[in-house]
Parts: structure tokens; sequence; C-alpha cells
């Protein structure tokens, strides 16, 4: 079920009365079936794969925590195995298989491998790595077997970010799942301001402008620098939207329940360096690669040259992470560039000074700078080929020049309409901060009435002039 | 809660003053001729068009022999003119991609089925897929009836066609921001362009959406309990690639249909009278010249399918 659809503006309400009706015992029951049914919504059948990864690794938790030793590592090595083995299978096997036949064929070798005609599980990248957390959590003895299958099932099923996130801990929700929650005013109103600037960011903006950036990454061959550059830029806010958007939506839906899941944003294209942006952008994915591969790896108490290749590796594989394409392992190596780069600018005083000053107007310039390079990595991260993505930076590079004011590439979307949509974008780019601040309770300081009327015109807006086609979230496909 | 349940009201209430102010403003507001919320929002659908004259003409010219409903199929398809021509009374209320959710509203709410008449069903393959929200839109926008302009709104729910009525409700319909330069007479237009080279292949239609059968199912409901008569046209195409393999299982269905309700289905879309692209205006309507021929051929095949149909119409003049 897509959060911005109308089945869930019924779906929503129901299950939330349903939780405080029902007595404690039979919460859980009714939050399961909810998952089931809003997860059945996609493909009804895939349910299945999902619940055969439940039952792996519940098991696992429960034979991790009796045994000792080399049997225990094994437990968790099949564990991970078994898990990983689903999200190769549905994600990744069709790439392997056809580099396989491209490496083949280079090689003159007439062999060829048949692909899977098989349709990726929605979000399937996302509960297979909470579910590897819960089984790593149990390992290490930061956490204690659930023994409550239903409740564990929960854990990996809750409906608000069982398919885009934000990718939990077992530490930060199964007690959730057993505390007993009151009905609270303060909980209601706080999801649904996250909810309301969740969908406005998603609707509004993110879909709004989503015509643009397609017509300008599809159409690039004829498109001029300042049309590209346009298109790079709308793609990081929609980026951005989408997926921020999504992660306030889980957030506040499951606040007006009582449960808190992790912040996933915080203002990352504030960011003045690019470590900065990474403890900013999809936190509860990149402190997910920090705990249970970059650490693993050695993290930073080894060698420099060392610290460097493991950033390399773990941005690589988290870029292979987010979808099995080369233009997403180069823009998670090139990430993994930038923060090598970064350690070794550190060397010098003038970065280290720069990273530690207060001055409002250097940090801006940092955040322009650095928003550049980030912009770099979407472009990959968006073209359907590394070969366009370079090409594209290419064109915008050596500022290639086109006649039309309005190119026939967009020419479907009226001036008028253009112009409403990037003032929409520049209105949010300067309220964003504000209003995330007053959603997440962050500010306090303006006035009931103030924020009544803030999100309730908020909501207006969305109703009216939201996107309301079919449009899924771009996270989904990870 | 009692505190909660104010709060959620006046939130609430809110809401509603907010929306309906900025659909007052951006529906009044005018730049070139058109409202700015057709700017802002492309499914939007403008004041005027073949829809308009359409609704207006219905009323004026009743009683009619024969009504036909589908598509622009339809409305660029049936020649009221040729069929006077041969005593037939008929007025064409096709719709821009009108399908069997619009038809159901428009004959429920618009046409008002009566015995004695006949409708001719046009279905062509894109009939059972798509979301319809265009065909909607231009007839909540068009319409004087507001039972027929709720109903479309808000059944199937789609915040789209909701957005469209609260338009609707503020919209001056006086000014006419899109003109119908092609319209003809009782709801028909005629096109003059003439299709030169083959048309590119047309997508193949999507998944059959059930609420589509079911609305079809609507449709006969109300007309046998007219006691109107009814009949499956399919009006001739440029034959693309692809068009033979999907048409089929498509052509299954309607045949399977009319079979079940005892009428019958006359298909032309493969039709090889038809195969000269002169006939066409593009890679979907036919011309004028098409249209002459097509319904020629129609009337007569209706003649002799099934001459009580058409016999009555006589005998009654």
């Amino acid at each position: 079920m897509l959060f911005n659809s109308i089945e869930f503006l019924i779906f929503f309400p129901t299950v939330l009365i349903l939780y405080f009706l029902l007595p404690h015992a039979y919460r859980w029951m009714m939050l399961l079936a909810a998952s089931c049914l809003f997860y059945m919504f996609f493909i009804p059948q895939y349910i299945l794969i999902l619940f055969i990864t439940i039952v792996i690794d519940y098991i696992a938790g429960i034979y991790i925590a009796r045994s000792q030793g080399r049997r225990k590592k094994i437990y968790l090595v099949v564990s991970i195995i078994s898990t990983c083995l689903v999200l190769f299978v549905f994600k990744y096997y069709n790439f392997f298989i056809d580099n396989f036949n491209t490496t083949a064929t280079f090689l003159g070798q007439e062999m060829r491998l048949n692909n899977l005609d098989i349709i990726l599980p929605i979000g399937l990248s996302f509960h297979t790595f909470q579910s590897l957390s819960y089984v790593v959590e149990v390992y290490r003895g930061n956490e204690k077997p659930e023994p409550h299958f239903g409740i564990y099932s929960l854990y990996v099923m809750f409906y608000p970010q069982l398919v885009a996130g934000p990718i939990e801990r077992p530490q930060n929700m199964l007690y959730q799942f057993h505390e007993k929650h009151s009905f609270s005013y303060g909980n209601l109103s706080s999801g649904l301001k996250l909810m309301v600037w969740g969908f406005f960011k998603k609707v509004v903006i993110a879909d709004n402008i989503s015509m643009i950036v397609d017509a300008c990454f599809a159409h690039h061959e004829t498109l001029g620098f300042k049309w590209l550059l346009l298109g790079s830029y709308l793609f990081a806010i929609q980026i951005y939207c989408d997926f921020s958007g999504y992660s306030d939506i889980a957030i506040g839906a499951a606040r007006t329940m009582g449960f808190k899941l992790m912040e996933n944003f915080r203002n990352p294209y504030a960011a003045t360096s690019i470590k900065e942006f990474w403890s900013r952008w999809h936190i509860s994915l990149s402190t997910w690669f920090r705990d249970y591969l970059y650490i693993p790896m050695g993290g930073n108490r080894k060698s420099p040259a060392r610290t460097n290749l493991n950033l390399f590796t773990v941005f690589s594989v988290s870029g292979f992470w987010h979808g099995a394409n080369w233009t997403f392992v180069i823009w998670g190596a090139l990430h993994g560039v930038y923060l090598i780069i970064e350690n070794l600018l550190k060397k010098f005083s003038w970065f280290q000074n720069y990273l530690t000053t207060e001055n409002r107007w250097i940090k801006l310039v940092g955040a322009i700078i650095v928003f550049q390079f980030v912009v770099v990595g979407w472009i990959f991260f968006r073209a359907p080929s590394a070969s366009i993505a370079v090409s594209m930076i290419g064109d915008i590079l050596t500022l290639r020049s086109q006649t039309e004011d309005l190119p026939k590439a967009l020419s479907g979307i009226h001036p008028i309409s253009l112009q409403f949509k990037l003032v929409l974008v520049a209105l949010f780019l300067l309220l964003d901060q504000r209003i995330s601040a007053i959603a997440t309770g962050r500010n306090g300081k303006l006035s009931l009435v103030a924020k009544l009327i803030l999100f309730t015109f908020l909501t207006a807006f969305i109703l009216l002039f939201g996107y309301w086609g079919d449009v899924e979230f771009i996270y989904f496909q990870f | 809660m009692k505190t909660t349940l104010v709060r959620l009201a006046q939130a609430t209430l809110l809401v509603a003053v907010f929306y309906l102010g900025m659909v007052a403003i951006s529906s009044t507001v005018y730049s070139d001729n058109r409202r700015l919320i057709c700017y802002f929002l492309p499914y939007i659908q403008r004041v005027g068009g073949q829809e308009s004259l359409m609704l207006a003409d219905y009323s004026a010219a009743q009683p009619y022999e024969a009504i036909v409903i589908g598509s622009s199929h339809a409305y660029r398809g049936y020649d009221p003119r040729i069929f006077e021509a041969a005593n037939i009374r008929l007025f064409n209320a096709g719709s821009s991609s009108q399908n069997t959710l619009v038809s159901r509203a428009l004959t429920e709410h618009i046409l008002q089925p009566s015995a004695q008449q006949l409708y001719l069903i046009d279905v062509y393959d894109k009939v059972w897929s798509g979301d319809g929200i265009e065909s909607c839109n231009r007839l909540i926008q068009n319409s004087t009836s507001n039972a027929f302009s709720l109903d479309l709104a808000f059944y199937p729910l789609d915040l789209r066609k909701i957005n469209q009525y609260s338009t609707w409700l503020f919209s001056n319909t006086t000014v006419k921001e899109v003109q119908a330069k092609d319209y003809v007479l009782l709801g028909y237009c005629s096109q003059q362009d003439t299709l030169t080279e083959a048309p590119k292949a047309l997508d193949a239609p999507e998944t059959i959406n059930p609420l589509f059968e079911e609305q079809l199912e609507r449709v006969m409901e109300l007309l046998d309990a007219a006691g109107a008569s009814y009949v499956f046209v399919s009006h001739p195409q440029p034959v693309t690639q692809g068009m033979k393999t999907y048409h089929a299982p498509l052509k299954k269905i309607v045949e399977n249909i009319a079979k079940e309700k005892n009428t019958f289905y006359l298909d032309y879309t493969l039709d090889g009278r038809f195969a000269d692209y002169r006939y066409f205006a593009d890679a979907n309507h036919l011309n004028q010249q098409g249209v002459d021929l097509f319904n020629t051929i129609l009337i007569k095949d209706l003649k002799e399918k099934k001459p009580e149909l058409l016999d009555r119409f006589q005998t009654s003049q």
C-alpha cells in the first residue's frame, strides 16, 4: 500500500483507532495483521518470502543465544547467508548473469546463462538489513533473543517502516512492542504534524518536479547545460523530499501509536563536509554500515591506508545495496573517494580550521560546495547508465549551449506551470528547516494557534496541489 | 479524548476553509483566457469543448431513437446526419476517453434511457484499461447537473476528480477556455485531415480493470430496466503492429458479453474495407470520408442483423 493513496487514508485511522481500542494483549496481533495487509497490497504472494526470512532469523536468534563458541558463529553465518541468499536471488542474480554473459561475449565465449523472470519484492533490502541487525545483535550479546514469534515478526514487518525504513535496531524496537502505549494527544498531534510535512515533501515537491527531472534525464542529448544543471539540482531535491518525506510519514505514523522510530534525515544539504553529509543523510543505513561492516573491518583503528580502503569498500557496498546496477556502485564509490580526499585534506590546518569554524558565511559557502559534489553523485544515481552520467557531467562542465528557451523535451510543461513548480521548490528550500523543526518538536516557539494554522494550511495545500497520480517512492525499488 | 476530538474538528474545518479559499482564488484568476488552476494542475480540464456542446445539445432536441456512447471513437465516428438520412434520429453521447464508468454515470443521470431506444455501445480495446481521470474531469467541468458531477467525482474516490469538482463549483461557465472547432451537431465532431503514412504502433492495452467490467454490467442493467435495446460496435482503426494479437482476447470478452445478453457485436476494428489510410484522420479516428463509409455499412449491417431494431423507427415516423 502506498502512503500517498486513498487506501492509506482509510487504513491509517482504522489501525490507529483499533490499536487504542484493543486491550494491550491483542494489539500485536492487530498490528501484525495490518502490516501483512499493508505489504500484500503490492504483490501478495511475496509475503511468503518475508515469512521465510522471519522464520530463519527467529530460530537463528534463539539458537545463537543458546550456543557458545564455534557453534554460535556457525548459526550466525548460516542465518546471514540464508537471509542474504534471498536478497541475492531476487535483487542481484540477474545483474551477475548479465555481467557474466557480457564478460563471456567479450572473451569470445558463446556460453550464455538465462535471467530469472522475477520482480524484486518491495523493500527487500530494508527488511533484510533489519533482520540481519537482529541476529548480529543477539550474537554480540547486546540483545536477548525475542521468544515471542509474533513480536519478532512485527519487528520485521511493522507497517510504517516495512518497505523503506528507517532500518531499525532490535534494541530500539523490540521492547516498544512489549510496552503498553496509552493514547496521548501529544503523540497524536506531533505524529500527524510529521506526517503532514512528509506528505508535503513527497506529493507537493518531489512528485511535482519529477516530470521535469524525468524530461531532463530522458532528453539529455538535446539539452543545454542550464537545463541539465536544473534537472540535476531538482533531482537532488526530489530524492531528498521523496525519501525524507517517506521517513517523516513513517516516523509520524508510528508516533501516533506511541512508537519512537529513529531519525533518518537531518538537513543533509546543510552539511559542510561529505562526512557530515553522511551523518545527516539516511542515518539508519549509514549507521548500519558503520556498525556492521566498517567497524568489524577495522574502521579507523588501523593504518590510514587501511582506513581509506575500508571507507571505499563500505561506500561501494552501500552503493550496491541501493541497486543492482553499476551506476549505484559508482555513486557509492564516488562518495568513498570524496571521504578519502577529505581524510587527506585533514592534514592541512586550513581544512581543520574550516571544519571547526563557526562563521556562518564560510559554512554557507562550504555547504554550497559540498552540495555540488553530492549532485555529481546524484547524476550517476539517476542516470540510466554510467556513460550517460559522464556525458551529462561533460556537457555541464563544457557549458554546452542551446538555442531554444524551452526545449522540446519540456514542451509538455507550460511555462507558468514550470515557474509555479520552481517557486514552490524555492519556498520549500527557504522554509524546510523551520517547518521540520516545528514538525519534529525541536522548535516550540510557535504558538498553538500558529501551528494549527500552519499545518492545516499545509494539509489543504497537499490536497489541492499534491500530485495524485500513481507515483511510488523512489526508495521502494531498493 | 474530548479535547482531541474538538481539536481534530477545528483542524478539519480549517483545512476545508483553506482548501476552498485556494480553489476559489486559483479558479477565478485568469491568465491568457485560462484559469490559473489549469496551469498549476495539468489534470484540471477546461471549460468548453466537445463535452460542453454535447451536454447542451442533448436536452435541446430530444427524444432520440438511437444513442451512441463511447470515447472519441464514438463522437468522431457516428454522424447523426447519415443516420437521419436513414430515418434514424441519433444522438452522439461520446466523450473524450470515455470508459464504462463514465458511460454508466452519463446513462444514469443525463441520457435516462427509455423503451424503444437503441444504444450503440462503442467499445475499443483501451476502454477496459486506464484510470479515466481525463474523461471524468472533462464531463465534471462541463456538466450542468450536480448529481452527475458528484457521481463522477466521488466514485471511485480519487483526489484529482474531487479537485476538479471543487474547481467546477467556482467556475465561471460563460468564459469558454477551449473551443471545439470541429464540432458539427448532436455530439458529433468531424475531422477532415487525412493520414498519409502508416501510424506508429499503439501501445497494447493494460490489464483489464474489473471496475470497468462491473460498470458495463450496470449500463446494461439500466438499459434493460428501461426496456432499451443495445448492440456493441467497434469502429475501424488503421491496423498497426501487434493490434491483431491484443485485439483477439478483448474481442472475445465483448462477444461473450453480447452472447450472454442476447445481443450482438459488430466489430470493424480490423475490417479490410478500411485498409486504405485515406479513411483516417490519425492513428485512432476516421475522417469524414471514413465516417461516411463506416456509417453506411453500419446501418446496412444493423438492418440485416436485426431488422426489427431499426424498422420500428421507420414505422414510428
